[in-house]
């Protein structure tokens, strides 16, 4: 592989993983819904990886692709010939290609599948009488970085030559458009989609080897948001101008390797270009980046509002081909520059007086949004929203058919803010407004696609990393600064004052950028869901709702197992079997419910389902005779504590009691993870009603209350949510029971553990009194045995990286004031362990 | 290929250039690992990362003996925060082929190279991340 290829080699992993991704998602929700618009979507995703696959040169997934493409587009012709073993094979052949790619990712060769070729093949032949055709690769090391050659359609269309064509823009687009735009339709006239000059912009027009005749000349001009690739700035309009030789924009298909919105797809059917801009934006937002760090990508928006709020999104996409023609023909008639909304140049300032300059900067961008586009706008929203308005000017430029008049109209109800002049501003050549007359009434402003990057996670990780060290940095100067003389003193408090106040602001900037929806983890369930009901021979509705809720991406990533194992023992063992759910009455697909919801400064995400329920008795019993309970004890515990019994090790693997096995599988390793990043689980559940568990999350990583102690020379953290309280006792003094010394606490005795022993390290004998530390466990109450009680710390958790995380009895790391590393214990693992 | 060449005591080792991410000078004291086995020497706070360190001495399985600390050696191995504890580090040499190397094999040596006259044991990055993995996983 040559240097050329290399640097389009990760976003093609990235690319081609969330297209393969989503196609699994599509096959899911086609097999329970059939609704033709996951058809197109899982064709467009197949195309896609094909273009991708053979512009790289690995032909083994483009092969798979192209089977995977003939196969759908049998089903989008004839619904009928979608069945489940169709569907598993489909499926199968998702999976391989995401081998694949990964395979790719470790540098190997992806392999070419031979068993699953030869069954995708017959499936091809049974189904539309003719043999597969010959998939056509593209020379790798022939890749140049401009011109469209090596697109997916090229293979098997009337080539790629006319893609270079309609790089109107002359960034480079097609297939090399490295990281600026592929701009395309017209000859690069105002009908031409650019944002910002770097925008992901596609022409295309006429299905792929087929419909587009040479006389053809409607150069579309399409333009996706970006979304989920590397652009800047892309946001885009569609746009048509009628200019000959255009025609078969074909340039951006291969998009693997160009980073110009590869979601698009040029491949004339679905009306991409039929809606305004963005007219991918949702699918990008949703799609998840790929699992493994390597590959993994964030997206950050950059705009205010995410591209998934465009309207219309995905509207445009479902549009049958003669729409797309007609809106083009429409697009194209329009003529230019005349109805263009025009363009307003507005000063306004925030009286100095006004004691919510934030607010009323809001309800002014809210009112001018309403009347039209924001081109430009300084403040920049952030600042404005956070009342960050140098002398309470504000400067913007709107694009809004609503005139003078109109504009002073809008703002006129605004208190304490004053117009100070609009004027009519000429507009820059490259603008994106929204010229098209959109069929489906869909309005998307400029500003509502998502500009984004992408950025690497661990680069997010890196800033949060050095944020914290500034922050150490600076309490340390703050320390320096006590021992100054008193006249030296005051400036250099002001300065780290300063700074500190700086360094805050950044951490809360980074920590924004770090906010992950939570569709990246919850899009794999349906597709889990799908193949945990094959299993057990189940029918289950999974329903998710709220998936775009956002959380730090720390904590994202630490849920995605114990949701999936959620999902699983809600499937397994919550649901009952078809012929059970008869006898009570209920429908024969079982239904679970994902729903995520912010409430306050928390995410809750409760999975439900409507199965069995748990026993309490049962639990309680099992629980007791794993003599992890008293029996007098278990009698005591209401039915909402006898649910988190599951939790328990012993009486989660309890295989022998049925009726609750496995409904415990992992379910101790599930509490522990939500108790790790701060939150809680509880489960609520009604005997023949179903199974409600409920997480309650953090939004970003957990500042935890700890309290700190000291064992020999070492300092732990003991989460003060925990802790019950302290006393101090002669160790010496205390009665016994078998070896363990009993700590009167209340009106009851604690078994004492002492801390050291629990650890591991070694600390001297301690005659006299000494510090206990009471603690809730998960079978009551403990104290510990500790050397000094060293005082309460509020601290940014930092979770364990390998190889600490294997370590059991640890709930995370921080970094104290002093520099100093220091575990958090997780006391229940500690003892049990 | 490059290789970053330390010594453990008298022994001399090499790593991979593009393995290492840089050297330091180990902290007054590390921080202890609670349950760890006993290569582990602690973690250390680079730069507001927690940084695993562990005693290279016995992860090879060495004679027991006590290592002054004098370097820690930073891998680059993803995002896995991991140093080794040597004796101090001598600089960086080209070493080419590499032989086999006596005694027992395991997955953390690649084999022994001869750099000026002398031999150096060529260790393999990824071998040595999975015997540490393979410390915290056997040692219950």
């Amino acid at each position: 592989m040559t240097m050329d290829m290399s640097r389009y080699l990760g976003l093609f992993i990235s690319e081609a993983t969330d297209h393969l991704e989503a196609l699994g998602r599509d096959l899911v929700e086609l097999e329970r819904e059939g609704s033709s618009s996951a058809v197109d979507s899982m064709f467009r995703h197949a195309h896609s990886v094909k273009g991708m696959a053979s512009s790289m040169g690995f032909e083994p997934i483009a092969i798979v692709a192209h089977r995977v493409e003939d196969l759908v587009d049998a089903v989008r012709q004839d619904r009928g010939r979608l069945d489940r073993d169709l569907v598993d094979l489909l499926l199968t052949a998702a999976d391989t290609m995401l081998a694949q790619v990964r395979a790719v990712a470790e540098g190997k060769q992806p392999d070419d599948s031979a068993a699953l070729l030869t069954q995708l093949g017959q499936r091809v032949t049974t189904m539309t009488g003719q043999a597969p055709a010959a998939t056509r690769v593209a020379k790798v090391t022939a890749l140049k970085p401009e011109g469209g050659g090596s697109d997916g359609t090229g293979s098997d269309g009337p080539g790629g030559g006319s893609g270079s064509g309609s790089d109107g823009s002359g960034t480079g687009g097609g297939a090399g458009g490295s990281g600026t735009a592929g701009a395309a339709g017209g000859s690069g006239t105002a009908g031409a989609a650019g944002g910002s000059g770097t925008a992901g912009a596609a022409g295309g027009s006429g299905p792929a080897g087929a419909g587009a005749s040479p006389a053809s000349t409607h150069g579309g001009g399409a333009a996706g948001s970006g979304t989920r690739s590397s652009v800047v700035g892309g946001s885009g309009a569609a746009g048509g101008s009628a200019s000959p030789g255009v025609a078969n924009g074909t340039g951006v298909d291969g998009a693997g390797t160009s980073s110009a919105s590869p979601n698009l797809l040029m491949n004339g059917g679905p009306g991409t270009s039929a809606t305004s801009s963005a007219p991918n934006g949702a699918h990008g937002t949703s799609a998840p980046s790929s699992p493994d760090g390597a590959t993994g990508g964030v997206v950050v928006p950059l705009s205010s509002r995410r591209a998934s709020d465009a309207p219309g999104a995905d509207a445009g996409t479902a549009a049958p081909t003669p729409d797309l023609a007609n809106s083009l023909k429409a697009a194209a008639s329009a003529p230019l520059p005349e109805t263009l909304a025009q363009r307003w140049a507005v000063r306004l300032r925030i009286a100095p007086t006004c004691q919510v300059p934030g607010v009323r900067a809001f309800l002014v961008h809210k009112r001018l949004t309403n009347l039209g586009t924001l081109v430009e706008l300084r403040p920049a929203l952030e600042e404005l929203k956070a009342g960050r308005i140098p002398d309470g000017n504000i400067q913007l430029e709107l694009e809004t058919p609503a005139g003078e008049a109109g504009i002073h109209a809008a703002l006129k109800n605004v208190a304490e803010v004053e117009v100070i002049s609009v004027k009519p501003a000429v507009a820059a050549p490259v603008v994106q407004p929204t010229l098209v007359p959109v069929p489906d009434g869909a309005r998307a402003p400029a500003d509502t696609a998502s500009r984004t990057v992408r950025v690497r996670t661990e680069l997010l990780d890196y800033f949060l990393d050095t944020v914290g060290e500034l922050m150490l940095a600076t309490a340390r100067l703050r320390e320096v600064g006590k021992v100054l003389p008193e006249n030296t003193r005051p400036a250099l408090e002001e300065g780290v004052y300063r700074l500190h106040t700086l360094v805050k602001d950044l951490h809360d900037k980074v920590m924004t950028a770090r906010m992950t929806p939570l569709s990246l983890i919850t899009d794999r369930l349906p597709r889990a869901a799908r193949d945990i009901a094959r299993r057990k021979e189940r029918e289950v509705d999974l329903v998710i709702t709220g998936a775009e809720i956002e959380l730090d991406r720390a904590i994202l990533e630490e849920l995605s197992d114990p949701l999936l194992h959620l999902l699983r023992n809600c499937i397994d063992h919550g649901l009952e079997a078809p012929e059970d759910r008869a006898a009570a009455k209920k429908g024969p697909r079982g239904r679970v419910l994902v729903a995520v919801k912010r409430a306050r400064d928390r995410v809750i995400i409760e999975l439900e389902d409507d199965g069995r329920g748990m026993d309490p008795a049962k639990l309680k019993s099992a629980a007791v005779s794993r003599g992890l309970l008293s029996a007098e004890a278990a009698a005591r515990l209401t039915d909402r504590e006898a649910f988190m019994l599951s939790c328990l090790p012993g009486v989660s693997t309890a295989k022998d009691i049925t009726d609750i096995s496995g409904r415990g599988v992992g379910m101790d390793a599930v509490k522990r993870v939500v108790e790790n990043v701060g939150g809680t689980l509880e489960i609520d559940s009604e005997r023949g009603r179903g199974t409600r568990f409920t997480l309650r999350l953090p939004l970003t990583v957990a500042v935890v209350h700890l309290l700190l102690v000291e064992v020999g020379e070492e300092v732990f953290g003991l989460p003060i949510a925990k802790v019950v309280g302290a006393t101090e006792a002669d160790g010496e003094s205390l009665s016994r029971s078998r070896e363990t010394a009993l700590l009167p606490h209340g009106n009851s005795l604690l078994p004492v553990h002492s801390l050291d022993a629990l650890v591991g390290v070694p600390a001297p004998q301690r005659l006299g009194a000494r510090p206990f530390v009471v603690m809730d466990g998960d079978s009551g109450r403990v104290a510990l045995a500790v050397d000094r009680l060293l005082g309460q710390e509020e601290v940014v958790l930092k979770p364990l990286s390998r190889p600490l995380d294997l370590l059991p009895g640890l709930s995370g790391v921080t970094i104290l004031g002093s520099g100093r590393p220091v575990f958090i214990l997780d006391v229940p693992r500690l003892l049990s362990a | 290929m490059r290789h970053v060449i330390f010594r453990v005591e008298k022994e001399r080792y090499g790593l991979p250039l593009s393995a290492v991410r840089e050297v330091v000078v180990p902290p007054e004291r590390f921080t202890r690992v609670p349950r760890a086995p006993l290569a582990i020497t602690g973690v250390m706070n680079l730069r507001g990362r927690v940084v695993t360190v562990v005693e290279l001495r016995q992860l090879l399985s060495l004679p027991e003996g006590p290592t002054p600390p004098g370097r820690v050696v930073l891998l680059d191995r993803g995002r896995r925060d991991l140093g080794l504890l040597v004796t101090d580090v001598d600089g960086i040499e080209a070493v080419e082929r590499v032989s086999t190397a006596p005694g027992k094999m395991t997955p953390a040596i690649r084999g022994v190279a001869r750099l000026g006259g002398l031999g150096v044991t060529v260790l393999d990055p990824e071998g040595l991340d999975a015997a540490v993995v393979a410390l915290f996983t056997h040692s219950k």
